[in-house]
């Protein structure tokens, strides 16, 4: 029996999104998380779809399917010969498009360190605490209370650039 | 939670409030959800076939293992005709027994069983039943 069904591709692709930052790689990423999630729920049951520990282990596949897609490209690129940079003259239309994407919060989220974008969006978008969010990241609960507090300071910062003292 | 944690939690949950509405707001693009609906039916319907398969297989060893035992065992009588497989498997018998060495070498012999599960002899003492652990790879 399958318990997994197609409302749990939701929260896959949203956190595949802020993963790969890039709409169609994201989408692949979300395809394969989830499809390894629904073989893993083929072999045996996994409890309540809805469960915080069911959501937490979906986006750990999410995360480690991600890290997989990393390490092969990384291979792939030191196979491939290097391009200098600054060959490419930047595409009016994306610069268009990052103007008008700065008033978003997510488009913010984006700019910040992998780490800091990984536990703030699983924390504020997702609601996981911080002993999920270490499962997930397979890091200690420290280091996400850390990255989650810089997150918080950075975006802070992004979203309204007067100086600290002003906004307190 | 610090004192401090909760100052920097209440001070951002503005902002935390925007993400999670600009977050609800994004739906799975119709391609993808129809790709993994695809992905779905294809791995289903291999899962089913390599049951089917998986079943056939036990099936069949079963079959062949019936086969062995009758091929092994004593003449027939004269009077007696060989009974056919399917009826000499639906014979009540006594408990199930442990395999014996000779019932695993029929198994060996008989093809790609992993393992004898258990030994049920039937009334005729020619022919015993033995069910087999067949696993059919996944790929």
């Amino acid at each position: 029996m399958t318990l997994l069904t197609d409302r749990s591709l939701v929260p896959i692709y949203r956190f595949a999104l802020r993963l790969t930052r890039d709409a169609m790689e994201a989408e692949d990423l979300a395809q394969e998380a989830y499809l390894r999630a629904w073989r893993a729920c083929e072999r045996g049951p996994r409890g309540q779809e809805d469960s915080d520990a069911m959501r937490a282990w979906l986006f750990r596949i999410t995360m480690n399917a991600w890290r997989d897609r990393q390490r092969r490209a990384t291979v792939r690129r030191a196979a491939m010969p290097r391009i200098p940079h600054g060959t490419a003259a930047p595409d009016p239309s994306e610069a268009l498009a990052g103007r008008e994407q700065a008033a978003s919060a997510l488009a913010a989220l984006d700019r910040l360190p992998d780490r800091q974008r990984e536990v703030l969006y699983l924390s504020a978008c997702e609601g996981l605490s911080n002993a999920a969010i270490a499962e997930v990241l397979a890091v200690s609960t420290d280091a996400v209370k850390a990255s989650l507090s810089l997150a918080r300071k950075r975006l802070r910062e992004l979203l309204d650039p007067r100086p600290a003292e002003e906004l307190r | 939670m610090t004192p401090a944690d909760h100052d920097e939690v209440r001070d951002f949950e503005s902002i935390a409030e925007r993400l999670r509405r600009e977050n609800a707001g994004i739906d799975v693009p119709p391609a993808l959800r129809a790709a993994v609906a695809a992905e779905r039916s294809r791995s289903g319907r291999r899962r089913l076939a390599l049951r089917l398969a998986g079943s056939a297989a036990t099936i069949g060893a079963i079959a062949a293992l019936v086969m062995l035992a009758l091929r092994h065992a004593a003449p027939l009588a004269p009077d007696r005709a060989a009974p056919a497989p399917e009826q000499v498997v639906a014979l009540p018998g006594p408990e199930p027994r442990p395999p014996t060495p000779e019932s695993a070498a029929w198994v060996r012999r008989a093809g790609p069983a992993e393992s004898i599960l258990r030994e049920v002899p039937t009334e005729d003492p020619r022919v015993t039943i033995v069910f087999v652990h067949h696993v059919v790879p996944e790929r």
